[in-house]
C-alpha cells in the first residue's frame, strides 16, 4: 500500500509539504501512523509551478531510491513552491514477483495529457482483468503503458473515458471520468467473479483541479482470512484539511484561516502531523473534489453509490 | 461520619447517572474521586491530548468544542451540572476528541485515569454496574450525535431526492445456519473472536445464528424496535440517516464490527437504517443472549463487556468525526462556529 499528498492552493514550500511536520509524506515512507505498512518502493510527484515555464507542465520527479536519503530530493524541494502537487510513495507486500522500477512509479502523466493520477490501493487478480480491460482502453492510449501496476491500466482506462485527454478539463470532465473507471473495474470484475477486497483511493489532477476517492470493491472481503495487515478490516484512510497559508503556526504544520475563506486544501492519505484535529476525515465509499471561485476554495464531498 | 464524604455521596447518589444504583455500588466511586473546583473560561482538556481523567459536575457549565480544518472551532455542545465530562478518553484510551472549558465557575469531583482503570479492570459487581451507567451514558451522547448529524440534513439542497444510495434487494434469503459452520482459523483471525480462548468462543458462537446477505439487504430501518445485534465477519455493512429524503452517511462496518448494540443497551428504537454494503456474512445475537452475554461473572463476560464498549467509542469518536466534517463544508446544526484566530 502507499501514501499520498495532493495539494491545490497558493504557492507553498515544497519542503515544507514533504519534509518538514512530524507525520511529513517522507516520515511515512517508514513510520506510517495510519498503516502497518512500510512504503519502500518509489517516490514520485507532479508539482505545478506558476513562475516556472510554461506552467500548465508539471515538474515530474521521479525515483526508485528511499526518498528521505535523496539529496536531490531535497534539494529541489527547497526551491520549489508549486500551487499543486500530487506526491506518492509506492508501498508494495513483501513478493518476489513485486517488480520496483521507475516505471511503477506514481503519478501517471502521459505525454501530452494533462491529468495526472496517483493511487493508493490494490486490484485484486489485475493480471486477470487486463486482457478484459483492454476493449475499453483506446489502442493509441494502450500503447503508452509502460509498466506492471494495477494503477497505470486505471489511469489508461481513465484516459480511455475523456474525449481529448490532452485538454485542458473542466470537473465536469473528470468526475463522470472517473465514475466510468470505476464502473467498467466493477463490471469486468463481476464478469470474472472477482470479489476480494480492493482499494481504490485515486488522486487526480491537472495543475487547476483536484479530485481524490475514496473507496473499496468489495470491502472486508476476503481470501482465506484476515492478513497479518489486517487489511481487510476496513478501507484505506482519506483525510483532508483546508484554509489559508500553509507553514508553522502556533507549533504545528497547518493550515490557518478559517475553512469559510479557504484558498488552500490538502487531501492526503493521513494527516501530516501526529496532531490531526486540523484534518478532518474523508467519508468511506465517496470522491471528494475542489470547487475553485476565483481565490476560494471548497471542498465537495459525493457519495459514490457504485 | 467525615463531612466531605457524606457530601461525596449525597451528590452521587442524586446524579441522574446513577439513578440505578444503590450506595454500595458507589462505594468505589466515592472513595476514589477528589474534588475540585475552577473559574470559567478554564480549559479543562484540549483536544488531541492524552486524557487524564474524567470530571462529575456538581456545579456550573462545560462547553465541548472541536477544531476543524482551518483553524475553525464548532461547538458540539455544553455539559451542566449533574453530568460527567471526558469519559469517552477513559473508555477507549485514546486521546481527547474536543476541547472543554467552562463556562462559569465549575466544581464537582475528578475522577483519575489511573482509578478509572482500576475500575473498568475490577470484576467485581459494583464496578461493572459503575461501567454499565457509563456505557449507557455513550448511548445517550450517540443518540444525540445521531440527531445533530440529522438536522443538518435539509430540504434546501437541490437536484432529485436520492435514494437510498443501497439498492435494497428483495430477493427470498436463504436461512440462517449455524455458526458451527465457520472456519475457526479463519475466525481466530479476526480481532474480536481473537480477544476469547477456544472454548470461550464456541460458547460464544452457539447461541447465534450465521447468516450471508446480498449488497442491498436493509437489516433494520430507522424507528424501528430493536431485538438483535450483529457482527461481521466478511464483508460491510453502512449506517445511515435519513430526513426529507436524503441521506446522510454515518459509518461502514467491516469484520470484526459489531453492529446495533446500542438499542440493546437502552432499549430505545434503532436510530439508524443499516444497510449490507458488500456481500457480508454476519453473526446474528437476539436480545436476551446479548443481556446473558452482558452480565454474570465469567471471563467470557468481561471480554464482551469491554468490547462492546471499545464498539460503542469507536462510533462515537465517527460520529463526531462526521459533525466536523459536515462543519467545515458549512452544514451547522450545533450553533456557534468561529475561527480560533477571530
Amino acid at each position: 500500500m502507499c501514501r499520498v499528498v495532493a495539494y491545490l492552493g497558493t504557492p507553498v514550500v515544497l519542503d515544507d509539504l514533504l519534509f518538514k511536520s512530524d507525520s511529513s509524506l517522507m516520515k511515512q515512507t517508514y513510520a506510517p501512523q495510519m498503516l502497518k505498512l512500510m512504503n519502500l518502493a518509489g517516490f514520485g510527484m507532479a508539482a505545478w509551478e506558476q513562475n516556472s515555464h510554461n506552467p500548465e507542465i508539471p515538474f515530474i520527479y521521479k525515483t526508485i531510491s528511499v526518498p528521505f536519503f535523496d539529496r536531490n530530493l531535497k534539494v529541489l524541494a527547497q526551491k520549489l513552491r508549486p500551487t499543486c502537487l500530487i506526491a506518492h510513495i509506492r508501498g508494495v507486500l513483501y513478493d518476489p514477483s513485486s517488480k520496483v522500477n521507475i516505471q511503477n512509479v506514481h503519478p501517471f502523466q502521459y505525454e501530452g495529457f494533462k491529468l495526472a493520477m496517483a493511487h493508493n490501493g490494490d486490484l485484486a487478480y489485475m493480471d486477470e482483468m487486463k486482457f478484459e480491460l483492454l476493449d475499453y482502453i483506446k489502442p493509441e492510449i494502450a500503447k503508452k503503458i509502460e509498466g506492471t501496476t494495477d494503477s497505470e491500466w486505471m489511469y489508461a482506462l481513465l484516459m480511455s473515458q475523456v474525449e481529448d485527454p490532452t485538454k485542458d478539463l473542466e470537473l465536469n470532465e473528470i468526475l463522470p471520468a472517473r465514475e466510468s473507471t470505476l464502473k467498467i473495474l466493477k463490471q469486468v470484475r463481476n464478469k470474472q467473479g472477482i470479489a476480494l477486497a480492493s482499494y481504490v483511493n485515486l488522486f487526480l489532477s491537472d495543475g487547476n483541479d483536484l479530485v481524490a476517492t475514496r473507496f473499496t470493491f468489495d470491502l472486508g472481503c476476503y481470501e482465506d482470512k484476515i492478513d497479518e495487515f489486517e487489511l481487510s478490516l476496513a478501507d484505506l484512510s482519506l483525510w483532508y484539511t483546508l484554509g489559508q497559508d500553509y507553514g508553522w503556526h502556533e507549533d504545528e504544520w497547518k493550515l490557518i484561516g478559517s475553512a469559510a475563506n479557504a484558498d488552500s486544501v490538502m487531501v492526503a492519505s493521513e494527516p501530516l502531523s501526529r496532531d490531526i484535529t486540523n484534518w478532518t476525515e474523508v467519508p468511506e465509499y465517496s470522491v471528494l473534489y475542489v470547487k475553485s471561485e476565483g481565490n476560494r476554495r471548497q471542498v465537495k464531498i459525493v457519495d459514490l453509490d457504485i | 461520619m467525615n463531612i466531605n464524604l457524606k457530601e461525596k455521596e449525597e451528590f452521587f447518589r442524586s446524579m441522574p447517572l446513577f439513578g440505578s444504583l444503590t450506595l454500595s455500588d458507589l462505594d468505589d466511586i466515592v472513595l476514589f474521586a477528589e474534588p475540585f473546583s475552577v473559574e470559567a473560561n478554564t480549559m479543562l482538556f484540549r483536544q488531541g491530548e492524552v486524557a487524564t481523567g474524567m470530571y462529575f459536575l456538581s456545579n456550573g457549565q462545560v462547553r465541548l468544542y472541536a477544531d476543524v480544518p482551518g483553524n475553525d472551532l464548532v461547538e458540539l455542545g455544553t455539559v451542566s451540572s449533574g453530568d460527567i465530562v471526558g469519559e469517552l478518553s477513559l473508555i477507549d484510551r485514546g486521546p481527547r476528541f474536543t476541547y472543554a472549558v467552562t463556562l462559569e465557575p465549575t466544581s464537582g469531583y475528578f475522577l483519575s485515569n489511573l482509578q478509572f482503570e482500576m475500575l473498568r479492570s475490577s470484576l467485581r459487581t459494583q464496578a461493572l454496574n459503575i461501567m454499565n451507567c457509563f456505557r449507557r451514558k455513550m448511548c445517550d451522547r450517540t443518540r444525540s450525535r445521531i440527531v445533530q448529524i440529522a438536522a443538518t440534513i435539509t430540504t434546501l439542497e437541490g437536484g432529485a431526492i436520492p435514494d437510498s444510495g443501497v439498492q435494497e434487494d428483495k430477493r427470498q434469503l436463504d436461512g440462517a445456519t449455524s455458526p458451527l459452520t465457520l472456519d475457526r482459523s479463519m475466525l481466530r483471525s479476526i480481532p474480536l473472536f481473537r480477544i476469547f480462548t477456544p472454548s470461550e468462543l464456541e460458547e460464544f458462537l452457539s447461541p447465534m445464528q450465521l447468516w450471508d446477505l446480498p449488497r442491498g439487504h436493509i437489516l433494520y430501518t430507522e424507528g424501528s424496535p430493536a431485538d438483535s445485534c450483529f457482527i461481521t465477519v466478511r464483508g460491510a455493512l453502512r449506517t445511515t440517516v435519513y430526513r426529507y429524503g436524503r441521506y446522510e452517511h454515518l459509518a461502514v462496518y467491516g469484520p470484526s464490527r459489531i453492529v446495533g448494540v446500542l438499542e440493546l443497551i437502552d432499549g430505545g428504537s434503532r436510530p439508524t437504517t443499516c444497510a449490507v454494503r458488500e456481500q457480508t456474512t454476519l453473526l446474528e445475537m437476539n436480545r436476551s443472549d446479548f443481556e446473558n452475554l452482558s452480565q454474570g461473572g465469567k471471563e467470557i463476560n468481561f471480554k464482551f463487556f469491554r468490547a462492546i464498549n471499545q464498539e460503542l467509542a469507536f462510533e462515537l469518536r465517527k460520529l463526531i468525526c462526521q459533525i466536523t466534517r459536515l462543519a467545515c463544508q458549512g452544514s451547522r446544526s450545533d450553533g456557534k462556529a468561529w475561527n480560533k484566530e477571530a
